[in-house]
């Protein structure tokens, strides 16, 4: 089996950037000319998959004007591919003619439906309706998607999310973990990373220094970026040139509590609520694309210690839960500051 | 009657809790409303206290409601960790006969002075008069309709005085209907940015324990808090911090929030700022249009308003530091 080139996450993360464009994206290596095969009965055996055929999952989450039949146009092609499709979500908004899907979930025998044939038959699809947005994925076939993560002092979100990975939670490749902050090499973080083989950046900034220029070429090669409690700013430039998806986890249900400390915050207005918000980076600070919030109930019995293990708990969920929506492409920008999250 | 601290945002005025009606009113079970206590045979008794932290309150609050065959039911302990006070609530059950109300005043009044306490209540729901509100409302309906159903289902343990609004209703409406029927007098108010008609309200509520705000859009001045003396509890339409002031839920959704919410507060005299007795949250998706994140709201509103109200007068809500509250 061909493992398919290097796949490229398509939504931008820039606030400024149209939802409007009528070119498609597509996120594959062109494929070659020759026709798709046509398979009239399951094949007993191929050259790959000797024995019992084979199957695996496959996504594809689609954007596009609104129209009658792409549905059916959809599930058509999966059928006709044998493709047995398990879960659809489909969403049209009320007062916008946009349609999404994401079907996506359907099992199929790559000796049957090969990789390319795939993305030329979506393809085809994304043609014909216009799509904004076409993204086919087989995760078992496709490469992982990339990260870097960038973090600060804090080490809840970090030690979590590598902890994850390794767990085999988070269907990520960390390319590099970067931090304004040293950390010895006896730190647990550290020493987990030398064992796991990936590198550690300590590009320690200041007010007038944000080190961005470096973190680029650091980050270059990744598919999006993860701050896991990262407390600079990113100018609207490195978000222009980085270009990809960044997702932040801000310990505090925003838009309440922006900027620093928020559980000092929340302790001191004496709510009964706290929670812990990811989003997509944009300019402003913690005000982009809400993606997932979660929260839990303080009360007179909570003391700050415990505002803040509760809002630290908070985070590592609430940032694991939306990196992997992200992964297993359940989220679509939507406006400017929304997102659909099937 | 019982009459609970004020909350002032910047002061913290320690105030006796008993008032005169309860003493001089004897004990009879004839106005009561229906209570399941009766039915097992004993009376509810409800006692809260606050006072400077020392080794031996609950030794002595406990001992004393044994010595009179008090059976507690349920007691809560708060000591925060930085502070050295102490709060309590304790649920006891009584009989009348061995321990007539006006001697649980002051047997109570003994362990108040003794312990130096700030606030040292004592509730007995079936006998004492309920509380007395008045409820404030502007033109949305839906919080108000819910506590005037509440109190006719008797979910809500209190007497409604009368009903003030700045926004007239017909006669047909199924409000003024309510109303009519049940004898409760209906004052249209209406404000304008110059004249709040604050003065006519405070006459109008006079005789009340406790304000409710359901969905009132007008500010409460300062003046106003001061001269009416007695706590205000307000319901605002989304989870404070977040979205202060009008249209909380258009604010949500513009905002893109995977979480709506609404939160009933002590109302200070800085807008949706004072001390929160009650938050509760709804999820929101995508699916979600603006009308949908209004319907969620709307509901959320009208139980946290309950909710509070009642903890309220379960006399589970104490002040606590200048902007919180210990609700047990």
């Amino acid at each position: 089996m061909k493992i398919r080139g290097s796949m490229r996450l398509l939504s931008k993360a820039l606030s400024s950037s149209s939802s409007s464009s009528s070119s498609s994206d597509y996120s594959h290596v062109s494929c070659s000319a020759r026709p798709p095969p046509v398979v009239l009965s399951p094949s007993k055996s191929s050259p790959s998959s000797p024995g019992r055929s084979r199957r695996v999952r496959g996504i594809h989450v689609f954007r596009c004007p609104d129209a009658v039949g792409i549905v059916a146009r959809i599930s058509e092609c999966i059928a006709s591919r044998r493709g047995n499709i398990h879960h659809v979500d489909v969403f049209v908004p009320e007062h916008k003619r946009v349609f999404y899907s994401r079907s996506s979930e359907f099992m199929f025998d790559p000796a049957i439906w090969t990789r390319e044939a795939m993305d030329a038959d979506f393809h085809e699809i994304s043609k014909s309706f216009n799509a904004e947005r076409s993204i086919v994925r087989v995760p078992d076939i496709d490469p992982k998607f990339k990260i870097a993560v960038l973090a600060s002092k804090q080490d809840h979100c970090l030690e979590d999310l590598l902890h994850g990975w390794h767990d085999g939670w988070l269907p990520v490749q960390i390319k590099s973990v970067i931090s304004n902050h040293e950390r010895a090499s006896k730190n647990h973080v550290a020493s987990f990373l030398e064992r796991d083989g990936i590198p550690y950046h300590c590009l320690k900034t200041t007010p007038a220094h944000r080190r961005e220029e470096e973190i680029l070429r650091l980050v270059a090669g990744t598919d999006f970026l993860v701050l896991a409690g990262y407390m600079q700013v990113l100018s609207g430039r490195f978000l222009k040139d980085y270009g990809k998806d960044v997702i932040n986890i801000h310990h505090g249900l925003l838009p309440s509590f922006k900027g620093g400390d928020p559980s000092t915050q929340a302790y001191d207005t004496g709510v009964k609520m706290i929670g812990a918000t990811t989003h997509f980076v944009t300019e402003g600070p913690n005000e982009g694309p809400i993606i997932e919030q979660m929260v839990e109930r303080v009360s007179h019995r909570d003391g700050l210690g415990s505002f803040v293990q509760k809002s630290k708990n908070l985070e590592k969920q609430c940032l694991v839960r939306a990196i992997q929506s992200y992964c297993d492409l359940r989220v679509f920008r939507e406006e400017l500051t929304k997102t659909v999250v099937f | 009657m019982l009459l609970l601290r004020r909350f002032v945002s910047s002061s913290y005025r320690g105030r006796s809790a008993l008032e005169i009606g309860a003493l001089s009113r004897p004990c009879s079970t004839a106005s009561s409303s229906s209570s399941s206590t009766e039915a097992s045979g004993g009376t509810l008794g409800i006692h809260v206290f606050r006072c400077p932290d020392a080794v031996g309150i609950v030794a002595k609050i406990t001992e004393c409601i044994a010595l009179r065959g008090g059976n507690i039911h349920g007691v809560d302990v708060f000591v925060p960790e930085d502070k050295p006070i102490f709060y309590s609530r304790s649920e006891f059950v009584f009989d009348q006969a061995k321990w007539p109300r006006e001697a649980m005043e002051i047997e109570f009044l003994k362990i108040k002075e003794l312990f130096n306490a700030d606030q040292s209540i004592v509730r007995v729901p079936d006998l004492d008069p309920k509380f007395k509100i008045a409820v404030l409302a502007s033109k949305q309906d839906h919080c108000l309709i819910d506590v005037l159903h509440g109190w006719q289902d008797g979910r809500l343990p209190v007497h409604i005085n009368c009903v003030i609004s700045n926004h007239q209703r017909d006669p047909n409406t199924h409000v003024i209907r309510f109303l009519e029927r049940n004898g409760i007098p209906y004052h249209y108010l209406p404000t304008t940015p110059g004249n709040k008609r604050e003065d006519e309200i405070l006459d109008l509520v006079v005789g009340s324990d406790f304000l409710v705000l359901a969905r009132y859009m007008q500010i409460l001045s300062g003046k106003f808090l001061r001269c009416y003396g007695k706590d205000i509890i307000n319901i605002h339409h989304g989870l404070l911090p977040s979205f202060k002031g009008g249209n909380p839920s258009r604010q949500a959704y513009d905002a893109g929030v995977k979480l709506i919410g609404a939160t009933s507060h002590f109302v200070t005299e800085d807008l949706d700022e004072g001390p929160i007795i009650e938050q509760m949250v709804e999820r929101v998706s995508h699916r979600d249009n603006l009308r949908s994140f209004v319907q969620k709201s709307e509901n959320l509103e009208k139980q946290c308003l309950a909710k509070a109200i009642r903890s309220y007068c379960e006399l589970r809500v104490l002040p606590y530091e200048v902007a919180k509250t210990v609700v047990f």
